[in-house]
Formats: C-alpha cells, structure tokens, sequence
C-alpha cells in the first residue's frame, strides 16, 4: 500500500505541472493585464509609471520564461508575490486558509450527519411519503443555484428571523469566540452543505437500496437474524463502500464551491481571495490558489482510494 | 470493513475540524480587543505598536491618558461605526494612494498642506496659510504650529520636506512624480544625476518653500494628494523597501490625521480609533470600522439589518429600497462626471474611411448629442430615480474642479431627433454603417436606451462590454472604439484634465508613454490655449481660457457630457445625518465633526 501511495504521488507531479502550465498560459493570455487592472480609468497612470511597474512585477519577460521563473521558484516553496496585496502569496494564502478549511469542513460535517441518515431513511422507507419528500428537496438542492440560497437564507434568516448574522465570520469584541464562529458559521456552512446533503442522500439511498436487494442480504435474514443486525452489520456497511468515495471526491467541490459562499458572506477565505485576484490579474495569487486547488483534486482521488482499500478487504493495490 | 472504520473517519474529520476552527480564530478575527471591555488601557496614540522603530520622544505629562476608562462595559461597542464597503484595500501606502478609498484612510489618519472642502474648494490643513510669489514659481506654506504626529512627536517643516524628497525618490515609485517633477532638482534627483534637492526647503520650523521650475496651474492643486508623513518614521525605512515594510501592510501609523489606525488586515478591514489630540478637535465618534462586504445584496440587507451604519458603492437601481429601510438618512454628494467619448480615429490607417470621416465632423457629434433624450437616459439609469442625476453639458466650470453648474450660455443639445438627422443628412451619414459602442465593464439598460434613440436618427451601434482590466489598453492605448463611455473623476483637476487632448498626444509606449488623447482630438487653437492656461499659476489667466475651451468642446464636441452623479450616501439612523458632510466622490469632510444621535 505504501508503495502504491509513493508511487500514486509521483505520477500526480507531472500531472500537477501539467495543470499549472495550462492555468498559468491561460491566465496570462486572458485580455488584460495587473497594471491595467489597478489602473483608475479616470484618472490614468503615466506611461512611465506603467512600464516601472511591468518591469517590477516582471511582466516584461516573455511568458514561457515567467512560467520557468514561476516554476523554478514554486519548488523551492515561494510562490511569489501578490501585485495587489505587495506581500508573499504564500502569506496571502496562509492568511485565508483557516476560513476556507472552517467552511468546506463544517459543510461537509453537515452533508455527512444529514445526509447518509436521510438517505438510508428514505431507503428504507422507499416510495413512503417521507421518501418522495426527500427525494423533491434533493433534486430541488441540487438544481438551484447555491447564490439563490445564500441570499435567500440571509434574507430570512439574518434578517428576517433575525437568527444569524449577515455576514462575516465573527463579531466585534465577542468574548467567546469559539461559540461565536459557529454563530457566523451556520447560515454559510448550511448554504454550502445542501447541494452535498442532496448529494449524499440520493447516493445513500441508491446504495442502500442496492445491497438490500442482495443475496448475502436475504441469506442474513433467513438465518434469522434481527432486521436492525442485518441492516446494520451486513447491508449499510457495503454501502458505505460507495459513500466514501463520494464523500472524497466531494472535497474539492466543496472548496470550488466556497467561492461564491464566501463572497456573499463575507467570509474572508480563499474564495474570496481568488475572485479577488481574478478581477486585479493578481497572477501569482491565482496561481497559488489554483495549485492549491489542483493539489487538493490530486490529493482527494488518492484519498479515496485508500479509503475504499482501507473499507474493503477485499481491495488490495500493488 | 470493520464497523467502526467510517465512523473513526467521520470522528477524525470532525476532530480536526473543531481543532482548526478553535485554532485559526485569533488571526482571522477583527480585532476582538477593539471592543473588549478594557477598563484602564491607555491611549494608543503615544506608542505606534508596529510603526518601524519610530524615536520615542520624551513624552511630557499627557501620554498615559485612559481612553476609555470611565466606561468599561458595553459602552464602546455602541460607538463604533461600522462602514461597509465593496472593497478593502490591500496596503497603504502614502506614495501610492490609487484611488478614493485609499485616500479616504489617508484623510482619516494623516494631513497634507491643503485640502478639499465639500465644495472642492481649497483649504488650509497641515498649512495654515500660503503665498504664491508673483512669478508663479516660489510656493511658501505657513505651519499649524502645535501640531503633533500620534506618537507624540512635533510636526515640523522636516516632516513636509522629507515627505516631498521622497515623492522624488524613484525607488519609492511614487504615482504623483509626473506632477512634482515639476519641483526644482526633482526630475534629476529621481534619475539619480544629483544626490540633493533644493526645489523644497525647511526655512524654519514651521515654514516650507517649494520652488518649481516653471509656473504650472495642475502643481497647487495636487497638494491635497500629497500625504504629508512623519521624518522620524519613514527615514529610517529604505526606499526601496518601503513598499513592503509595516508602514504600507500593517499601519500607515503615525499621522497627524483625526483617527489613528488601530487594526488593519489588508483586503479584510481597518479599524481606527479617534486622536484626542487632533488639532482640529477630538472627533466624536470614537472608532470606525470599516469592513468588507464584497456582495451588493449582502452589504443592503446588513445595513438595513443594522449591523453596518454606513454604505459605499450599491446599484442606484437599490435606491428605492434602501430609503424605505426605517431611520435610514440620505446625504447627497456629487460624483462622478460621465460623458460618451466619441473616437476620431486620426490615428487609424483608415482613417479616411467615409464612416471616420463622418464621424469626425461635429455635425455628427452634434447629432449624438440632439438624438439622445437625456431626460429619458437619466431615468433609465436611475432605476427610475432621475433626481440622482444632474444632467449637465460641461466639464469645467468656475473653480478649477467640476463642481456648480455649467456656464448657461452653452448649448445644452434638448432631446430633438429631427435636427439630428438634418445633420447626419448633411454630412451624408450612412444609416448602415455601424459604430462600436464600447461600455466600461458591461453594458446595461442605459446602454441600450441610447442604443434604441441613436437608431432612431439612422445611426447603429453594436453594444459591448470592456473589461475593467483592459479597458486602459483598448481605449486610450489603442483607441478600439468608436464610442465609449467612462466617468470623470470627480477629484479629477480639470486643466490637467484639458491638457491630455492636445494634438498627438496619443499614448505611445515609447514615444509618448503619459499621452492619454483617448478619443485622438485635434485642435491647434485649443491646444495654444490649453498651453497657455496650464503654464499660468493664476486664476485670472487660466480661468477666462479654460471658459473659452469649454466653449469649443461644446461645439466641436469631442465627447458629450451627460451628467454627474449625486451619490446619495446611506447613513444609519445611529448617525447624526447633520454632522455628516460629503464632498466629492470619496471626499469624507470633517470627520471628527461627526457624531452619533
């Protein structure tokens, strides 16, 4: 196993760089460029000004060599330096990281306590009522836009029921601040989690109405075996073989997803960071946040399969 | 698989989770202390915390004065002002302030030698008073005396003189030098051929004399662009360091300003707390926090929530539903000055195609201009809410800076549709030749309101959105439009403003790198009087030009004025609404007058 992990690790670096080559052309060939984005179109900077700045961002260079310049530096773990903060990206993103984890984390909490339950509810108690209730918010979850939900949530919640707050992720001079992130953290970490509550519940529900209809499931019975022992023991845990694959490869859409989260809240994470640097061609910033990104794909789909091979006996990889 | 594997893995997520969200809560919080109840803390203003080693002074008897002793519960939180805006800056630095936001701070915490009012007027600030000698050439400022940074240290003429040597220093890479170069020595102490500069000069304590090397109208009135900084903090930084030391990322700090900077995580928040010893007056409200809140609807509905006192920067179109939020104040300002530039394509290799010909003559220009209903434009624009909009048909009025109304005798081209096309006959304008019409950022409503008037009269535009991050190179670079629309900074100083349109002045990456002639406008006479005025420091010379050159625009008209934006700040019921005065754009006056109800 460990070996394979090694070896799994090594074939993702030159998908990595990979990645990084196409992300890194296409950013810099979009039309536009940091100076012209920092520039007030009122009130223009002096030529002089601009070619200064090109020269000490070194936008001057061709791009192939800023590539090899980007490259170079990133293995030797400096990923350069934000245009638009001036300061180290790997600060810039250091300093953004802990929220985003907060949020994908929490929502991903959510999505696994309410979602598998759900699912297996709904298995159970296939075409009841409950079921088609279920079934309805799931595919009502996962078709709307998770902005909609957001700015409805906030309009009912935040305002309305007055509930939670608005925006951002804690309050002025709050003295307890671990009960007071979570305050901040309810409406976002729930906007976030319900397209993968949706998800994970009609995955739930397919796999477990999958192995019900088993062999080994109705031999379980027929040696007499109380229906919660086979349910439990024989059924969801073969189930559950599915749900961690899910579950892992949810990560990072989860983390995609946070984008837009947190720049309706407010949340002042990575998202947030990366639409940012987007709108200022802040490129070194975009390109550590889009390695992250890739980094946390490559990682996910790793995570998976050890998970399955971990869950599974039966799995062995070499 | 064993039956506890998934839950030892949903165990250790939620763990680490918990663990995460315990651990990053200090970095990412907004200065929790700002509001803690913190009964005998003495004043921060005597100790910049994180300023680069400043010199301590011997501090006499007033430095450990408590600030908030005789309330030490929950008193504070009920008087900080919470200000919510679209963006937050990312670094302060006092040689490159980029734009109103920056410079609003700047307001806050420092001064400069003279300032704007809300009338754009100039006032005195960190000078109290000026001479212009009679040769337009000697500048000598008068100081505030009794004037001290926030730690405590006297202001003096050092600090103006180190202020303005820096500003020439190249490896500082100030964004105001083009006009300062205009000071004696600057130009060649900036590209290193002399090691002094004796264009500024510390006559005494509180007395500066800068000397320019010839008479210029734009050079007085950049002075309130110039934050003045303290010598005995920034010398101590290289320039070449300066952009990334702890006076630029953490605290511009200290200033002689009404609010010192108390908290600031770039593009999150900067939290200020009041200067009791400003000179002005201790302001009234004791801290500001003005915080990101990047979403339009969020930022609305968090005002309307209460959570913030104040706005920047929502869609007029959010107008109506803003004022019916209870308490809510509104407090006009005026903005931005928008116009529709219309190319002359002089530069064009075709620029003897018929279509650019037409468009050349001011007939045609003119015929924009008649075609357009404006009334009609300024309620589509609104939302609805017309009165947001001052319709106007000029850039320049009296005063130097767009502020007041235009001069009466220029045409103000009434909507009229028929004289439109009269003119367009005259000048045999094809109905099927189309015009790019090129919108900064996206177009809208508005846009396609004058799409549907100029088709109208026979003339077609294609409507297309730039965006912001290559608006400079499509448009004053390489002149890719045939119309565009942009606003005019209201801060903008006009001459300045006048002077980019002479003959050639095209941008040029090598020949001509600070040309910005966007819509390549060519008129021999303008440009003699646009000479004359901007080489004249005095008013009764550049003021009766600058007239007769709005006069000639209003013919020729090389853009078409539409309007000026009133920018109805949002202010909280908290607020007192008429402590609150606002100037142009981010022109914030007086902010130690305001006050809570």
């Amino acid at each position: 196993m460990i070996k394979y992990i090694i070896r799994r690790i090594v074939i993702s670096l030159p998908v990595l760089i990979g990645i990084t080559l196409i992300t890194f052309t296409a950013y810099n060939l979009a039309p536009g460029d940091p100076i012209s984005a920092m520039i007030d179109p009122t009130l223009p900077l002096s030529g002089e000004m601009i070619e200064r700045l090109k020269e000490e961002y070194g936008l001057n260079k061709p791009l192939p060599i800023r590539y090899l310049i980007w490259l170079r530096e990133t293995a030797k773990g400096n990923l350069g330096f934000s245009f638009a903060s001036q300061r180290p990206v790997a600060q810039v993103i250091a300093e953004r990281v802990p929220a985003t984890i907060q949020l994908t984390l929490a929502s991903l909490l959510l999505a696994v306590a309410l979602g598998i339950p759900l699912g297996v509810y709904s298995a159970l108690h296939q075409y009841s009522k409950i079921d088609y209730l279920l079934t309805f918010f799931a595919f009502f979850a996962v078709s709307v836009p998770a902005f909609f939900f957001a700015l409805g949530a906030i309009w009912i919640f935040a305002l309305r029921l007055d509930l939670f707050p608005t925006h951002g992720i804690n309050s002025p001079g709050a003295e307890h601040l671990f009960l007071d992130r979570a305050y901040h953290l309810a409406l976002p970490a729930t906007v976030l989690g319900l397209e993968r509550i949706a998800g994970f519940l009609r995955y739930t529900r397919s796999a477990v109405l999958e192995v019900l209809g088993q062999d080994y499931m109705t031999t379980a019975r027929a040696k007499g075996l109380p229906p919660r022992i086979v349910f439990w023991r024989h059924g969801f845990r073969n189930a559950l073989l599915t749900l961690i694959t899910i579950i892992a490869l949810s990560l990072p859409g989860l983390f995609g997803g946070a984008f837009i989260i947190e720049w309706i809240f407010a949340w002042p994470g990575m998202g947030q960071l990366a639409i940012a640097s987007i709108n200022a061609r802040d490129y070194p910033t975009l390109m550590g946040t889009a390695l992250i990104g890739s980094t946390l794909v490559l990682l996910s789909n790793l995570l998976a399969d050890i998970l399955y091979a971990a869950a599974d006996p039966r799995i062995r990889y070499s | 698989m064993r039956p506890s594997a998934f839950f030892k893995i949903i165990a250790f997520v939620a763990v680490v989770s918990l663990l995460l969200s315990a651990c990053a809560q200090p970095a990412a919080a907004p200065a929790p202390e700002a509001q803690a109840p913190k009964a005998a803390e003495p004043t921060k203003a005597p100790e910049p915390t994180k300023a680069p080693e400043p010199t301590k002074a011997p501090e006499p008897t007033k430095a450990p004065e408590p600030t908030k002793a005789p309330e030490p519960t929950k008193a504070p939180a009920a008087k900080q002002l919470v200000w919510a805006s679209a963006t937050m800056m990312k670094e302060l630095n006092p040689f490159r302030i980029p734009g109103g936001q920056w410079m609003r701070a700047f307001r806050f915490t420092h001064g400069r030698l003279t300032n704007l009012d809300v009338n754009n007027k100039i006032v005195p600030d960190l000078a109290e008073s000026w001479t212009i000698s009679p040769d337009g050439l000697t500048y000598t400022f008068k100081l505030r005396k009794g004037v001290t940074w926030h730690d405590g240290q006297p202001f003096t003429a050092k600090d103006v003189v180190t202020t303005f040597v820096l500003h020439c220093t190249k490896d500082i890479g100030s964004n105001r030098i083009q006009v300062l170069k205009n000071i004696v020595d600057c130009q060649d102490y900036y590209d290193g051929k002399k090691t002094e500069m004796t264009g500024v000069k510390a006559v005494d304590e509180t007395t500066v004399e800068i000397k320019v090397v010839k008479t210029d109208a734009v050079f007085f009135y950049a002075m309130p662009d110039i934050v003045i900084v303290p010598d005995h903090v920034v010398s101590k930084i290289k320039p070449a360091e300066f952009v990334q030391s702890d006076y630029v990322l953490k605290r511009p700090y200290p200033g002689t300003g009404p609010y010192i900077v108390k908290d600031f995580k770039p593009d999150e928040y900067i939290e200020f707390e009041a200067n009791p010893k400003y000179f002005r007056g201790a302001p009234k409200i004791p801290s500001i926090l003005e915080k990101k809140i990047p979403d339009d609807n969020t930022r609305i509905i968090a005002f309307e929530k209460g959570e913030v006192d104040i706005i920047d920067g929502f869609p007029m179109t959010e107008y109506e539903r803003v004022m019916k939020i209870p308490g809510v104040q509104s407090v006009p300002a005026l903005g931005t000055i928008g116009a529709w530039w219309i190319n002359y394509h002089s530069d064009k290799p075709n620029k003897d195609d018929p279509k650019y010909v037409a468009l050349r003559t001011p007939q045609f220009r003119q015929a924009f201009a008649y075609a357009i209903d404006k009334e009609g434009w300024a309620n589509v624009v609104s939302g609805g809410y017309p009165d947001m909009i001052n319709l106007r048909n000029c850039y320049w009025v009296s005063g130097i800076f767009g502020v007041g109304e235009c001069d009466k005798s220029l045409n103000t081209y009434p909507y009229n549709p028929e004289k439109a096309k009269a003119l367009l006959k005259e000048i045999g304008w094809d109905s099927k030749w189309e015009l790019d019409y090129a919108a900064y950022r996206q177009t809208g409503p508005a846009d396609e309101a004058v799409q549907q008037m100029l088709a109208a009269v026979g003339i077609n535009v294609k409507l297309r959105g730039i965006d912001p991050a290559v608006y400079i190179d499509e448009t004053y670079q390489k002149g890719n439009f045939d119309i565009t629309t942009i606003g005019l900074a209201g801060t903008q100083n006009m001459i300045d403003f006048y002077y980019r349109f002479r003959c050639g002045n095209i941008y040029d990456k090598e020949k001509c790198p600070n040309c910005y002639n966007m819509v390549r406008y060519c008129n021999p006479e303008f440009d003699k009087m646009i000479t004359e005025a901007i080489n004249s420091a005095d008013p009764q010379v550049y003021e009766p030009l600058m007239a007769k050159m709005t006069k000639l625009w209003n013919e020729e008209l090389p853009f078409v004025v539409n309007s000026q934006n009133k920018y109805y700040r949002m202010v909280g019921p908290k607020i007192d609404a008429k402590t609150v005065k606002v100037g142009l754009g981010y022109n914030w006056e007086d902010i130690h007058l305001w006050a809570f109800k």
